[in-house]
C-alpha cells in the first residue's frame, strides 16, 4: 500500500469519524434536553470519568491511555458546550 | 484564561473548580500531561476575579489571555 493509497484510507476514516461525532454529539443533545426538563446540571464528572474508564478499558493501542483520555476530554468539552448552548437557548 | 492546576491537585480539587466555570456558563477545554492538568476558559473572563479562582484548592497559576487591541 503506497502513500496514496494509506491518505485515502485516513480520508476515508476521517468522514466516519465525523458522521460518529455528529451521531454522538445528536445524542448529547438529547441528553441535554432530558436534563434541562429536571434541571440537573451539564456536569457530570461521575458520568466522564466512567467514560474515560471504558475507552481505556477497552483499548488497545496503538494510542496509549493518556492519548485517549486526552481525545475523549475534548469530545465531551464540545459536547457540554452544545449543551449548554441548548439549555440556555443560545445560538 | 488558563488555569494551571497544581500536581497535587486530586480529582475532587479538579472538578470543584470545572462545575463552578461550568455553572456560570463558561466553556473549558481541559488538557490533562504526564503531571499537570491545564484548564482553559472559554467566554468573557474579564468577569471572573482571579482571586476566586485562585482561592480554589489545587489551583497553582491562573493566567489571562492579553486582548487583541
Amino acid at each position: 500500500m503506497g502513500i496514496d493509497d494509506i491518505r485515502d484510507e485516513i480520508d476515508r476514516l476521517d468522514s466516519e469519524l465525523l458522521r460518529i461525532f455528529n451521531e454522538r454529539a445528536s445524542l448529547a443533545l438529547k441528553i441535554g434536553e432530558i436534563k434541562k426538563g429536571l434541571d440537573l446540571p451539564v456536569y457530570d464528572p461521575t458520568r466522564e470519568k466512567r467514560i474515560f474508564a471504558r475507552m481505556t478499558s477497552e483499548n488497545h493501542g496503538p494510542l496509549d491511555d493518556q492519548a485517549i483520555v486526552r481525545l475523549f476530554e475534548r469530545v465531551i468539552d464540545e459536547s457540554r458546550r452544545l449543551e449548554r448552548i441548548m439549555t440556555r437557548g443560545e445560538h | 484564561m488558563l488555569i494551571v492546576m497544581r500536581k497535587t491537585a486530586d480529582e475532587k480539587a479538579q472538578e470543584e473548580i470545572k462545575s463552578f466555570l461550568i455553572e456560570r456558563g463558561f466553556d473549558i477545554h481541559q488538557s490533562t500531561g504526564a503531571n499537570r492538568v491545564i484548564i482553559g476558559v472559554i467566554g468573557d473572563t474579564e468577569t471572573l476575579p482571579e482571586a476566586d479562582i485562585k482561592a480554589f484548592p489545587g489551583v497553582l497559576q491562573v493566567v489571562r489571555i492579553a486582548k487583541e487591541e
